[in-house]
């Protein structure tokens, strides 16, 4: 079992974040993801809260080893639950995939909680990732490269998902507040992007090489 | 964002729109009575029809089983 998981702060409110991460797709960092759609969608009458299932649908570019070793298709699918609760500020999706699975079992959580639930619109959101890979046959070379292979595609798409996301809240708040307040936000986000820098054009260079697993 | 099947593709443009504005202006806002349900109907129509046709029902239907998530505390196990 390989296992993996980060941490974020977006300086945005909870409702930005999540308005923005339903409309994430596309956007320029995400061209490995090909498809999404709703399967069933839902609000409880009791709790409020909102229920969504995706399918995603993600071009894989595995390493050559690993193809040579295992049928590794081109497109592989993954189901998302989530759960939105618009009361206590809290987003959490669970994507497993829904190809491969007698080779691997890919389990990436996704949450998005105000960071501040008593001001929700001032204390920005906290975002939390993680990511479980399990391998059958957890022994063999094949399966450790497998486990390998999914922990850092995943590692560089949390990047590029990231990136994504804040492309698309600047969107929503150009939308919203028209371009001037727009261009000043994305100022601010210049900042946090010049902090990733290198980080990100690590992660881009391993993305690249080694293709995507997780979303 | 593209459908599964380029066919579904504006009817998903269509749901997704209806979608987003409700969630921004009325979910957020404290209305969470349900809408965009008729342009629903005929979307997941126009995708369950490719996702057979692609034998991802079969699939699906397993990974439904296996991990139902029905509830937000169905996942606990998971943080």
């Amino acid at each position: 079992m390989k296992f993996t998981e980060n941490q974020y702060l977006f300086a945005h409110p909870f409702g930005t974040i999540t308005e923005a991460n339903w409309r994430k797709y596309p956007n320029e960092y995400s061209s490995h993801v090909l498809s999404v759609d709703i399967l069933s969608r839902e609000v409880c009458p009791t709790t409020g809260v909102l229920r969504s299932e995706r399918l995603v649908s993600v071009k894989q570019s595995a390493p050559a080893l690993l193809r040579r070793l295992l049928p590794i298709p081109e497109v592989t699918y993954f189901r998302e639950v989530s759960f939105l609760d618009p009361k206590r500020k809290s987003y959490k999706a669970i994507s497993n995939n829904l190809s491969m699975r007698s080779i691997v079992d890919v389990e990436e959580t996704c949450e998005f909680n105000a960071a501040d639930p008593q001001s929700p619109d001032s204390g920005g959101t906290v975002f939390k990732q993680r990511a479980e890979v399990n391998a059958l046959g957890a022994l063999s070379y094949a399966a450790r490269l497998v486990e390998e292979t999914a922990v850092s595609s995943f590692k560089a798409n949390s990047w590029k998902g990231r990136q994504g996301l804040e492309t698309v809240v600047d969107k929503i708040l150009m939308e919203a507040e028209g371009l001037e307040a727009g261009f000043k936000e994305l100022e601010a986000e210049f900042k946090n992007l010049e902090a990733d820098f290198k980080e990100g054009i690590e992660a881009g260079i391993e993305g690249m090489r080694r293709g995507s697993v997780g979303l | 964002m593209t459908s599964i099947s380029p066919e579904c593709n504006e009817l998903k443009k269509q749901y997704d729109d209806c979608f987003n504005k409700w969630y921004a202006n009325k979910f957020l806002q404290g209305d969470t009575s349900p809408a965009c349900e008729q342009i629903f109907t005929l979307y997941r129509a126009c995708i369950w029809k490719a996702i057979k046709e692609k034998n991802l029902d079969q699939l699906i239907s397993d990974a439904r089983k296996e991990k139902p998530f029905n509830a937000a505390n169905d996942t606990s196990s998971n943080t």
